[in-house]
C-alpha cells in the first residue's frame, strides 16, 4: 500500500506512471524568456532556470510580427552548469564531445502525419535506440516498458544503481531522467500540437483568435540529448537527459486601425486530440488594469530615465516600491520578500525585445490574482526602466505599461509590455512552504517546467514497514520545508500515512524537508533500524543527494 | 547503514564506517560538511568541540547516539584525522572499524562493503575498485591540511552519501581503509581516496 498523501498525488499527464508516488509542481508552463546555455550572470542565470515559456514580441504601430517559441522540456540552470563542468559521456552514440549536446530536430506535421520516424536522421534514430536501452523507436509502447523495466523495477539494472547498498544515481537525476524520458517518448506518439493565439483590445485584420494548421504548419521541434555515463565497464550503465523547444514561427498581425496602440495578445497551445497544456490561461491580457501612475512617479521616472548607471536606477527603486532590487536579486535566486517578488521575463516595445528582471510590487491580493506594480530594468542595458501596473496570475505575471527610456536629447514614454515570470511564485518562496502543490486538477500538469526545478524540492525515498497487524502504521507530517522554514498553516502541510507493505519495498518522492512521526499506536515501539526507535512527535530530515532508505519495524513493547 | 549528525545545524547521511572500543566510527564529513536546501555545502566549524554531544541519527531518525569526539580543527593540519566518534550504547554489536597494515600493493582489487541496518554485519556491495596509489599525504578538505591515503579507482559514479563505507580486499576480505573522499568521473568511474584502517 502506498503512502496516502491528504492532497493527493498524480502521475504526470503526459504518458505512462512512474513506480511509486508521484509528485508534480504547480506550475503553469507559461512564459517568456528565449533559453540560451552560453550566458552567465546572475540575472541570466535566473532566467534559464525558470526559461520555460512562450513569446518574442517585435512590434510596432500597425504591423506586428510575433514569433513564437515553447519550451516543452527546459533546461534548468544546474544542469547547464553541470554541463559546463564536462560531465557527459563522449563515448555515447552520436556524442562528439563532452560538452555538446547530440541536437535534432523533428517536423511537428510529420508528428501529425504519424511520418517522423521515416524522416529521422540514422544518428538521431541511434541516439534514441540508445536512450531506449536497445529499443528502436518504431516500437515507443516497448521503449517505455523496457526503460520502465531497466529503470523503476526491483532488479533492474539501472534501478539497482539508484537503491543498491552503493548508488551511482542521486535521487534528483533518478526523477530528472525518468520524466525527460517519459517526455521524449510522450511528445513522440502524440500526433503534435496546434497553437491559438488571440488578439483583443484592438482591431485586427483576418481571422481572430489565429489556430495554426497542424498538416502545413512550420512548427519544428528541436530535442537535445545530453548523455551521462555513471557505470564503467562491460555492463555500462548511462541515461540521457532532454532538452525540447518547439520553434512555432511567426504570425503577422495587422492592425488597420491607427488609432489603436495597444493590443493583447494571448496564445495557447494544445496536443492534437488531447488536453491543452502549456498556455491555459487566455486571459492574461492586460487591458483589465488601467495604467494608473501619479504625477509624482511620472515625474520622478523621467528623471531617472535620464540617468543611465544601473546603480541610480536600483537605488531609486527603493523610493517606489521599497524593496531594493539589488538586494532581492542577489540574495538568491528563490528571493522575495513578503509584499515583492522577483519577476523576470521579456519587455516587448519599439526596436525589439529586452530581456527584462525586476520587482513585482504587490498592492492587494485577490484569490489567486494579486495586482500590483511592476518595476525593474533591463540587465546590462542601463537604458530601460519599466514601471506600470501588473497582473499576477499564478506563476505568470502580464503587464502593459509605460517603458521610459532616455536617448540623447530627450526622455520619451513609450508603450511597451512586458511578459514575465514571477520567480518567487514559481518556487515558493512567499508560502514558506514548498513550491510542490499537488493539483491533480491542473490540466497542463508541470509540462513545460524543467525537471531539476521540480526536483529540488523532492527526495527520493525507497522504505517498508513490517508490523505484526496489517492495519497498524504511523503518519509523517511535513513540519519545515527543505530550506528549514516552519510550515506554518497546517493546512498546507503534506502528511502521509505509512502502511505495511508485507516485506514489499515502496519508491516514494517526498517534498524535502522535515517531518514528524504521529499516530504509532499505544503499546508499540517504531524501529528504524537496529540501533534506534522513535516516538510520537520525533523528526526525520528527508533530504539527501541519495535516495533514502528506511526499513521501519512496528513491535510490540 | 547511513547516518547523520543532527543538531543545531544538520549534516548528510554517510555510512557508518565501523566501531572502536565501544565508539561508532564516522567520516568526518559529520562535522564538516551541512545539509542546507537539499544540498550539501562545506560548514567547518570554527572552533573545537562545538559539535560534542550533537544527536547522531538514522536515516529514518532514529536516535544512534551522539558525537563524543572529533579532531576539527586539526591538532595537526598535516596529518588530519578524518574520523568522528559516536557514543552509542550499540557500538559493540557494529563491526570493528580497526585492523593491523595490510600488504596493500598497486592493482589490487578492493571491494565497497556497508552496514546492514538491521543485521548489522558488513556487506559486499559488488562494486570494486583497483588501488592506484599507496599511501601518501594528499590534500583534504581543503587546501592548508594535508591526510594520509590510498587512492583508489572505483568502476562506477559514487554519491557523496557512500563516503564512510569499508574498504576491503577482494582476495580475502581483510579491511584496508574507510571511503574518505569521491570524484565522479564522466567515463563513469570515480577516483576515491581511502583512509587506511590501520590509522583508525
Amino acid at each position: 500500500m502506498n503512502p496516502l498523501s491528504k492532497i493527493g498525488l498524480f502521475a504526470l499527464t503526459l504518458p505512462a506512471s512512474f513506480a511509486g508516488a508521484q509528485i508534480t509542481s504547480n506550475g503553469d508552463p507559461d512564459a517568456a524568456t528565449k533559453p540560451t546555455l552560453t550566458r552567465q550572470t546572475t540575472v541570466d542565470a535566473i532566467r534559464l532556470s525558470i526559461a520555460n515559456g512562450v513569446i518574442d514580441f517585435v512590434n510596432d504601430a500597425r504591423r506586428a510580427r510575433v514569433h513564437l517559441a515553447w519550451d516543452y522540456l527546459p533546461a534548468d540552470a544546474s544542469f547547464v552548469r553541470s554541463l559546463r563542468e564536462g560531465v557527459m559521456d563522449a563515448s555515447a552514440p552520436g556524442a562528439k564531445s563532452a560538452t555538446r549536446p547530440f541536437v535534432f530536430s523533428v517536423a511537428n506535421r510529420d508528428l501529425f502525419a504519424g511520418t517522423w520516424l521515416t524522416k529521422l536522421s540514422p544518428g538521431a534514430r541511434a541516439v534514441l535506440k540508445d536512450a531506449s536501452l536497445g529499443v528502436d523507436p518504431s516500437d515507443l509502447a516497448l521503449a517505455d516498458a523496457t526503460f520502465a523495466q531497466y529503470w523503476t523495477q526491483p532488479g533492474g539494472v539501472g534501478y539497482e544503481t539508484v537503491f543498491g547498498a552503493v548508488p551511482a544515481v542521486g535521487g534528483r537525476d533518478y526523477y530528472a531522467l525518468a520524466r525527460d524520458f517519459r517526455l521524449v517518448t510522450g511528445l513522440l506518439r502524440t500526433r503534435g500540437i496546434r497553437y491559438s493565439l488571440t488578439v483583443s483590445g484592438a482591431q485586427v485584420r483576418g481571422a481572430n483568435p489565429i489556430v495554426s494548421d497542424p498538416t502545413r504548419d512550420d512548427i519544428v521541434w528541436r530535442i537535445e540529448a545530453y548523455p551521462f555515463l555513471v557505470r564503467s565497464g562491460p555492463a555500462p550503465v548511462r541515461f540521457y537527459r532532454f532538452v525540447i523547444h518547439a520553434d512555432l514561427g511567426s504570425v503577422d498581425l495587422f492592425f488597420p486601425n491607427a488609432a489603436e496602440t495597444q493590443a493583447n495578445l494571448a496564445a495557447g497551445v494544445s496536443f492534437v486530440g488531447g488536453t491543452d497544456v502549456g498556455l491555459l490561461q487566455r486571459d492574461f491580457s492586460a487591458g483589465t488594469v488601467e495604467v494608473a501612475l501619479s504625477p509624482a512617479v511620472d515625474e520622478r521616472l523621467q528623471q531617472i530615465a535620464t540617468q543611465r548607471a544601473e546603480s541610480e536606477i536600483s537605488a531609486d527603486l527603493r523610493l517606489f516600491g521599497g524593496a531594493d532590487l539589488d538586494q532581492i536579486v542577489t540574495s538568491g535566486l528563490l528571493g522575495g520578500t513578503t509584499s515583492a517578488s522577483v519577476v523576470t521575463g521579456g519587455m516587448f516595445g519599439p526596436g525589439g525585445v529586452a530581456s527584462f528582471v525586476g520587482v513585482n510590487q504587490e498592492l492587494r491580493y485577490r484569490n489567486d490574482a494579486s495586482l500590483g506594480v511592476l518595476i525593474g530594468l533591463r540587465p546590462g542595458g542601463g537604458d530601460n526602466l519599466f514601471v506600470g501596473p501588473s497582473l499576477r496570475y499564478s506563476v505568470v505575471t502580464l503587464a502593459a505599461g509605460l517603458r521610459a527610456y532616455g536617448d540623447d536629447d530627450r526622455t520619451r514614454y513609450r508603450l511597451g509590455g512586458v511578459l514575465s515570470f514571477d520567480l518567487s511564485r514559481l518556487t515558493g518562496a512567499k508560502r514558506q512552504v514548498t513550491k510542490l502543490q499537488l493539483d491533480n486538477a491542473s490540466v497542463g500538469g508541470d509540462i513545460g517546467v524543467a525537471s531539476d526545478l521540480i526536483a529540488q524540492d523532492l527526495s527520493l525515498v525507497r522504505w517498508s514497514l513490517a508490523s505484526p497487524d496489517p492495519g497498524l502504521g504511523f503518519s509523517l507530517t511535513q513540519t519545515k520545508d527543505r530550506n528549514g522554514n516552519a510550515v506554518s498553516d497546517a493546512a498546507n502541510a503534506a502528511r502521509y500515512v505509512v502502511r505495511p507493505t508485507g516485506g514489499a519495498k515502496k519508491v516514494l518522492l517526498l517534498p524535502a524537508g522535515t517531518y514528524a512521526y504521529g499516530d504509532i499506536p499505544a503499546g508499540y515501539t517504531l524501529r528504524t533500524s537496529a540501533l534506534a526507535s522513535v516516538q510520537n512527535g520525533a523528526t526525520v530530515i528527508v533530504s539527501s543527494v541519495g535516495a533514502i532508505q528506511v526499513d521501519w519495524t512496528l513491535v510490540h513493547g | 547503514m547511513q547516518l547523520r549528525r543532527q543538531g543545531r545545524s544538520v549534516s548528510p547521511l554517510r555510512e557508518l564506517y565501523g566501531a572502536d572500543g565501544g565508539r561508532l566510527i564516522l567520516p568526518l564529513d559529520v562535522c564538516l560538511v551541512l545539509e542546507e536546501g537539499g544540498a550539501e555545502t562545506l560548514g567547518f566549524p570554527a572552533t573545537s568541540g562545538t559539535l560534542l554531544d550533537d544527536p547522531v541519527v538514522d536515516s529514518g531518525g532514529g536516535p544512534v547516539g551522539t558525537i563524543a569526539a572529533y579532531d576539527w580543527p586539526p591538532s595537526d593540519d598535516f596529518d588530519v584525522k578524518p574520523l568522528a566518534f559516536v557514543a552509542s550504547d550499540g557500538a559493540a554489536r557494529a563491526p570493528s572499524g580497526r585492523a593491523a597494515q595490510a600488504a596493500l600493493r598497486l592493482n589490487d582489487v578492493v571491494e565497497l562493503e556497508t552496514v546492514d541496518d538491521n543485521t548489522l554485519e558488513s556487506v559486499g556491495s559488488g562494486v570494486l575498485g583497483t588501488v592506484q596509489s599507496l599511501e601518501v599525504l594528499r590534500v583534504w578538505p581543503d587546501l592548508t591540511r594535508r591526510v594520509q591515503t590510498y587512492r583508489v579507482d572505483f568502476g562506477q559514479n559514487l554519491l557523496p552519501t557512500t563516503r564512510g563505507a569499508r574498504v576491503v580486499l577482494k582476495d580475502g576480505g581483510a579491511l584496508v581503509g574507510m571511503l574518505l573522499f569521491t570524484q565522479n568521473q564522466p567515463n563513469g568511474t570515480c577516483n576515491a581516496f581511502v583512509y587506511p584502517a590501520h590509522l583508525v
